[in-house]
């Protein structure tokens, strides 16, 4: 782990050097026209180069990430948009995963603090219950089996 | 020969309907004889498809083209490897290796247990030969391997460029491997519930089927992995792809089994849970069958396609769920745990939080994977959901697990107590804050390669903790040296400690993904002569000087490659070859990537274009404009130490000895001999 450290110490932080930062984060956020199912930042398709080109032109002439991406989608058309719009029908991309998660172990907390409160109580000195003598049974069989 | 495979896939159609219909009717009247008639089908159904699978590769080494399939995925310039994989490289052929494998498996089955598990196995037996029968009926309905063309065409297209790849011979049949093997401990699931034997037998009888299945779904999306990598020429391992992601469904929640398995087992919770993620599991796989074959979601891997195929599978996928809902239903009452939690802070809390993540992960993929059908079909508006949706919604899952991963195995069991923690978990975060403190001060930024870092170095202080305070406890009383009592130790507990060394796996290839956050990449066109240089996350500088551009003709393509020289800091450390092969049969243009290795770093060259390249071919233009593009891939070689490391770490767990029914009285002997299924040689006997 340390030499890691000291070995990354001198990384930049990211590849693409500042003034394509802009250029590099818009295509990050958009799917190839050319390259079925493939991002444009991957996409090997001679066009999908000149596409890459005509970007960071409009990066290197101060154009913003959310400009050029609306530039290209104008373009292509708005399926060419990798990640889901935060708004309209695209939230629900966003939301549901979260809210299911959450849900689950809202549900889980719920259920599991309800199952302590109707725990059995405690078995008195001398008494064993079937479940517990077979554990027993189990344990103590794994017990000399690891010897 | 091949009319042989034809005739054998249409007899093991009706004898797999036939064994089924033998063991289910055998297992509900109780005679041993049908039930035995069942199993033997089975066995007869493997020996009808190695024999159709067998025609099927003769057909491809004879370069029999009058047959659709074989004109589709071959040609008389493909090398004999290629045919003979050719078996898995179409959809026909790889329905085919399902049903093969499958039948494998099943045959194995039958074989283990013709003296024991006798109760479960009528319903077992029924339940594979069901799903064989599925796989029988959409080969020979809808996709027979044996179709003929109107005609015989001097030669096939040839295979995919890129299936022509060691990795993607390897890749495909892992990954069956995986999903064939996760349907044994479903069927005995199945068995479980028809026949009401629901406590731990059918878990402990499948365990290693299960943990057999997920070191094959492990490493076939790991080989996948690697095939996109030096295959697909992108630097990257893996795109959120719709199949990639089908892939990962069944894996994440088969891992989530594995864990809350042992809960059932020490417990006696879970029950219903387990049932439910094996059924899961098993109708997952298959939806990555669906979703790799239909075509539906626009996906890098759409190799083939075949709506028919798709909505016959869609038809089964339906049917699967119903019945396993019914079956849950059913059996709801039998389902019920021995034991309740008795606290939030216990190894039972843990795991549950550990399975709550992994379905978590794998709602979040299969609800990005299948959105834009979804909105589709509500709204009308297609909405892409990328990579880099997929990155934020389970990094911080992925994360969370990490964390889990750690605390997890160090937690008692029913109540942790603050000493208890304290005792097992100070030095893991000590050495976690340590770690995570020296990256900040070096000025690493980047928060989830930070805590991925961190949480590592707690995990794998957790597991190199456990390793030290057990061998030392048996070095000191068994009086062994440290490594003699740390062998010991594993072999003594090898599902433990294998599931630790599969952390460790887990762990390495973890922060390999983290490296990404520190690639560097550079892009240029030079002509011959010329440089480009790049400087590593670590430091080094590299200088790729582009030295001359040769065509060669090969057997079935043209290749065009560019020879760079590379140094670093300053000393030739080698050269690198990219390539262009353009593949005459198929008329297509495939990328060859050069890769120079280091234990913590890739050097990854592109051939990314090349100006004229006719030119080059004819020998007009021996100087050509060449564009290349460089990445630096930090971290990537630990991605596959990782899963080297989990794959060992698996091997070890299944060797595990604590397999019921091989040590003590067989488990039938507890079972009223009224109530099992006999067969008949025991019976004579």
């Amino acid at each position: 782990m340390l030499p890691l450290a000291v070995l990354l110490q001198t990384a930049p932080q990211h590849g693409p050097p500042p003034s394509n930062a802009v250029a590099q984060s818009a295509i990050a956020e958009l799917r190839s026209p050319y390259c079925p199912g493939l991002m444009l930042e991957v996409c090997p398709s001679p066009q999908a180069e000149l596409l890459r080109d005509s970007i960071r032109d409009l990066a290197a002439a101060g154009e913003t990430k959310d400009e050029i991406v609306a530039w290209m989608l104008d373009r292509h058309g708005e399926e060419w948009r990798a990640i889901p719009r935060r708004s309209g029908v695209g939230l629900w991309a966003w939301i549901v995963p979260p809210l299911a998660l959450l849900g689950a172990g809202a549900w889980l907390a719920r259920r599991g603090s309800r199952l302590r409160r109707t725990a059995p109580p405690p078995v008195t000195p001398g008494e064993i219950s079937p479940a517990d003598q077979a554990r027993l049974d189990a344990e103590l069989r794994e017990l000399e089996r690891i010897g | 020969m091949t009319g042989i495979g034809e005739v054998a896939l249409w007899i093991a159609l009706l004898v797999s309907a036939w064994g089924m219909a033998m063991a289910f009717v055998g297992g509900r009247v109780d005679r041993g004889d049908l039930v035995l008639a069942g199993e033997r089908s089975i066995l007869a159904v493997f020996g009808l498809l190695v024999v159709s699978s067998g025609a099927i590769i003769a057909a491809f080494l004879g370069n029999e083209y009058r047959y659709n399939y074989v004109a589709g995925y071959s040609n008389r310039e493909l090398s004999v490897f290629y045919k003979v994989t050719g078996l898995w490289a179409g959809q026909t052929g790889s329905l085919v290796f399902w049903a093969l494998l499958l039948a494998l498996f099943s045959s194995l089955v039958v074989l283990q247990n013709r003296q024991r598990n006798r109760e479960f196995m009528p319903y077992v037996a029924g339940t594979l030969l069901g799903v064989l029968l599925f796989f029988l009926v959409v080969i020979v309905a809808a996709s027979n391997p044996f179709k003929l063309l109107d005609f015989t065409p001097l030669d096939g297209r040839g295979l995919n460029p890129q299936l022509q790849n060691y990795w993607m011979t390897i890749h495909p049949p892992t990954l069956y491997l995986g999903f064939t093997a996760f349907t044994i401990p479903f069927a005995f699931a199945v068995s479980a519930l028809l026949s009401g034997r629901l406590d731990t037998r059918w878990i402990t009888t499948t365990r290693r089927w299960t943990l057999l299945a997920w070191f094959f779904l492990t490493n076939g999306i790991i080989f996948g992995m690697m095939w996109a990598y030096v295959e697909l020429g992108w630097g990257g391992w893996w795109f959120w792809d719709p199949v990639e992601n089908a892939s990962v469904l069944p894996w994440l929640t088969g891992t989530a089994f594995l864990h809350s398995v042992m809960i059932q087992e020490k417990r006696g919770m879970l029950k219903m849970w387990n049932v439910l993620l094996i059924l899961g599991t098993f109708l997952l796989s298959i939806f990555a069958t669906f979703l790799t074959r239909s075509g539906l979601i626009e996906s890098v891997h759409s190799f083939a396609q075949n709506l028919t195929i798709a909505w016959i599978f869609l038809g089964f996928l339906s049917f699967l769920i119903l019945l396993s809902a019914g079956l849950v239903w059913w059996r709801r009452d039998r389902l019920q745990s021995d034991n309740q939690l008795e606290s939030f802070v216990s190894r039972e809390a843990a795991f549950i939080g550990n399975n709550l993540l992994f379905i978590g992960a794998m709602f979040a993929i299969l609800w990005g994977t299948m959105f834009p059908l979804i909105s589709e079909g509500i709204t009308g508006q297609k909405i892409s959901v990328g990579p880099p949706f997929f990155d934020r919604v389970n990094v911080p899952i992925g994360l969370l697990l990490l964390a889990l991963l750690g605390i997890g195995p160090v937690i008692a069991w029913r109540k942790a107590t603050a000493r208890n923690l304290r005792r097992n978990l100070a030095v893991p975060v000590g050495v976690s804050l340590t770690v995570g403190a020296i990256l900040w001060v070096t000025g690493v930024r980047h928060v989830y390669a930070l805590l991925t870092f961190a949480l590592g170095a707690f995990v794998l202080a957790t597991i190199v903790t456990e390793f030290w305070k057990g061998t030392r406890a048996r070095a000191r009383i068994e009086g062994e040296n440290a490594a003699l009592a740390l062998v010991h130790m594993v072999q003594r507990n090898r599902r433990r400690y294998g599931g630790y060394i599969v952390h460790v796996g887990l762990v390495v290839g973890f922060m390999g993904f983290a490296g990404k956050a520190f690639y560097v990449e550079r892009q240029a066109a030079i002509r011959p002569g010329e440089s480009i240089e790049v400087r590593s996350p670590f430091g080094h500088g590299y200088r790729l000087t582009y030295q001359d551009m040769s065509a060669y003709p090969a057997t079935n393509m043209t290749k065009l490659i560019a020879s760079v020289r590379v140094e670093r800091d300053g000393v030739r450390v080698g050269t690198l070859t990219a390539e262009k092969r353009s593949y005459r049969q198929r008329e297509e243009v495939a990328s060859e990537v050069g890769i120079r290795r280091a234990w913590n770093e890739d050097l990854y060259l592109i051939l990314a274009g090349i100006d004229n390249p006719n030119g080059v071919l004819d020998g007009t233009n021996r100087q050509p404009l060449a564009t290349f593009r460089v990445l630096v891939n930090p971290l990537v070689p630990w991605i596959w130490a990782g899963g080297f490391i989990m794959a060992v770490g698996t091997l070890i767990a299944l060797w595990s000895t604590s397999e019921p029914g091989r040590r003590g009285p067989p488990a039938q002997a507890r079972q009223p001999a009224a109530s099992r299924p006999r067969r008949p040689e025991l019976v004579e006997a």
